[in-house]
């Protein structure tokens, strides 16, 4: 979330880790809290994503996973071993089927891209609070963005075709759950000297275990499943370190160093059936993963009069996403391994009396390679810009800043076409990097071969292709008391 | 404004990509090793799920299989002396940018996963290092225990004498040690 919005509550724009702000330093560069006045600031802000991700049209049938006789579940090899993951017959999936004597519950349609997501907007409430102790040289800070609406949520989902079984969609994975997450700061800023600060702080995260124990009396009627749960909550924290330097009264630099966050879920659950049989598994979830950052800035005053100011910054941002996890932690493998990215951004701001704007632009490369092969992780390359507006005043003999700001981003259309997939008569996957055959070649019923299991029968939701684009909108409003 | 429009095309320009992709799609990968590498072997030899990715699998090889591949092949043939390993190769020391070499990353365990470091350069001869962000060893080895050892996916990848077989180090990766 800090990612997408920058500083919120103040002139830090995108650039939160070169230009003071408020208190949102304290997560972006905790060496910024030295330079600003105490303070309490509260604020709202909207995002709005609208993400559309289109999916070419399967080229034929040949390729769906078809209706087999005698039920897909009975499907072999020839020495009569389990396929694994049976895939569900391509047109029950998309129109799903009426209940059955066999099948009393049927099944519900799931159509391509049906459940789909990537449009969604969010309010969020922001407060942020800085203290100056040791005469001003020490500050700290806090800051946080909290969702309104549910504290936190945390969407799981597959990116190749395990997720025919679920929502048979493709999601982007950058933005959805991720701008949902609670967002919390807290640092330490302290000024060694006139020209040199450092600052330490860290953000907070949740790592939770659930453990689910659950007999299963009557597989057909699990309206009577037994359920026991125990679960716990920690908060685990991710350090960063800031740093700000400024040898002259016109040039300022900036430095800052982010550890990776993330949010983990670990489920474990027991099932014990009324046979007697019982079975244990643990599925490790992670949520928001962000990389190791390493950023750096600088900033300029062109024009350093009493009542104006005009300062051009730029700065630069390392993220480290060849590490990425995904949601069901997993890695990317090395054939689709993600990019490291530099993300740039130059900007300007004008101070005239006790006003200030600024404009910041900012381009964003995606981590995510051309998705050519099994994976469907949706992303795209990011324009962006934010203007923003400060004003201070007294109230009451009160120091008070209110400001607002505006951004935008362009998710530049992208499209990605699938390599096909060599025929594997063996029936193994000798391509895993590839769009699996679901339905093997050499696969048997009632010890005769099935008909349409040779070739390519896939229902991944990004076969053949997928594209996306799209736009985010935010803004958002603050203000700040000085007492 | 021209002054404006100079900066944002640097911006542009600076906006860079590195490592990426490391393998090719392509690849071929044996099912299993030796001669049991057929469907008529069954689920004992073979795995329910080893045709088709397993449920726990990552974002290529599942798990299962990367376990497998990783395991030594004490020269069967047919194996293909490779592995689905996420981020980086740290056998062969592919995948990372050129100012940093692949090593283990032991902090994640689902499955095999390198992780681009930079090299810290030995201590003439003392103890090795490894953090999160540095290792002291060449490209293709890892410190263990304080030595620095070379990592494997078969024999082949292994000096004269010594065969792919000491699991003892990160999860999921082999080691090198003299031929029993």
């Amino acid at each position: 979330m800090f990612d997408l919005t920058g500083g919120t509550d103040g002139m830090g724009g995108l650039q939160p880790g070169t230009v003071e702000g408020g208190a949102s330093a304290a997560y972006f560069n905790p060496a910024l809290l030295s330079d600003l006045p105490f303070g309490v600031s509260v604020g709202f802000m909207v995002v709005s994503t609208q993400i559309g991700v289109t999916l070419a049209a399967r080229p034929g049938t040949q390729f769906d996973v078809p209706v087999v006789p005698g039920g897909i579940a009975n499907v072999t090899y020839p020495n009569g071993s389990s396929i694994g993951n049976v895939p569900i017959p391509t047109s029950q999936l998309q129109n799903g089927f009426a209940p059955t004597l066999g099948n009393p519950a049927g099944l519900p349609a799931k159509p391509r891209q049906g459940a789909g997501t990537g449009h969604q907007t969010t309010a969020y409430e922001t407060v942020g609070i800085v203290v100056k102790l040791l005469d001003n040289r020490l500050g700290l800070g806090f800051y946080g963005i909290i969702p309104d609406g549910n504290f936190t949520e945390l969407d799981a989902f597959y990116s190749d075709e395990r997720e025919q079984f679920l929502s048979n969609s493709l999601h982007p994975e950058l933005y959805g759950d991720r701008l949902t997450s609670l967002s919390l700061g807290f640092g330490a800023g302290y000024k060694i000297s006139d020209e040199l600060a450092v600052g330490l702080g860290a953000s907070l995260s949740l790592a939770a275990n659930v453990t689910a124990g659950t007999y299963v009396s009557n597989i057909n009627a699990l309206g009577h499943l037994l359920l026991d749960t125990n679960a716990s909550v920690n908060v685990s924290v991710s350090p960063n370190v800031g740093l700000s330097y400024r040898p002259t009264p016109r040039w300022h630099f900036t430095g800052t160093v982010h550890a990776p966050e993330k949010i983990d879920l670990a489920i474990g659950f027991t099932f014990l059936l009324a046979t007697g049989t019982q079975q244990s598994s643990t599925l490790p979830l992670v949520y928001d993963y962000m990389p190791w950052q390493i950023g750096a800035g600088a900033a300029y005053d062109i024009v350093q009069h009493k009542d104006e100011t005009l300062t051009v910054a730029g700065s630069a941002v390392f993220q480290k996403w060849s590490d990425y996890v995904d949601r069901h932690g997993e890695t990317p493998i090395p054939a689709y391994g993600w990019y490291d990215t530099l993300t740039p951004t130059v900007g300007m701001r004008y101070q005239r009396d006790a006003t200030g704007t600024f404009l910041d632009l900012q381009y964003k490369p995606s981590p995510v390679p051309p998705q050519t092969g099994r994976s469907d992780y949706v992303d795209n390359d990011r324009l962006g810009g934010e203007v923003g507006v400060d004003y201070a005043f007294t109230f009451m003999h009160t120091s008070m800043r209110v400001g607002g700001q505006a951004l935008v981003y362009w998710l530049i259309p992208r499209y990605q076409t699938k390599l096909a997939t060599p025929n594997e008569p063996d029936g193994f996957n000798h391509y895993p990097a590839l769009v699996a055959d679901e339905l093997p070649d050499n696969s048997v019923i009632n010890g005769g071969p099935v008909a349409g299991s040779q070739g390519l029968q896939t229902n991944n939701p990004g076969w053949p292709g997928f594209g996306s684009a799209g736009v985010v909108l935010g803004g958002g409003i603050y203000l700040t008391v000085i007492p | 404004m021209k002054r404006w429009l100079g900066l944002a095309s640097i911006a542009l320009l600076g906006s860079c990509k590195f490592g990426g992709p490391s393998a090719n799609p392509y690849a071929y990968v044996a099912s299993d090793s030796g001669d049991d590498a057929t469907p008529e072997d069954g689920p004992s030899s073979q795995g329910d799920d080893a045709p088709v990715r397993s449920d726990d699998s990552g974002g290529g090889l599942g798990a299962d299989d990367a376990d497998d591949a990783s395991t030594p092949d004490g020269g069967a043939a047919g194996k293909a002396c490779d592995a689905a390993v996420a981020a980086c190769d740290p056998v062969h020391n592919t995948g990372c940018n050129p100012l940093q070499q692949c090593d283990v990353n032991p902090s994640v365990t689902a499955m095999p996963t390198g992780n681009c470091v930079f090299n810290s350069g030995s201590e003439g001869g003392g103890a090795c290092t490894m953090t999160p962000i540095s290792e002291s060893c060449p490209p293709g080895s890892t410190c263990v225990s304080g030595g620095c050892r070379s990592l494997c996916y078969c024999n082949t990848d292994c000096a004269a004498g010594q065969c792919c077989s000491d699991t003892t180090g990160a999860q999921g990766f082999t080691l090198c040690a003299p031929c029993m």
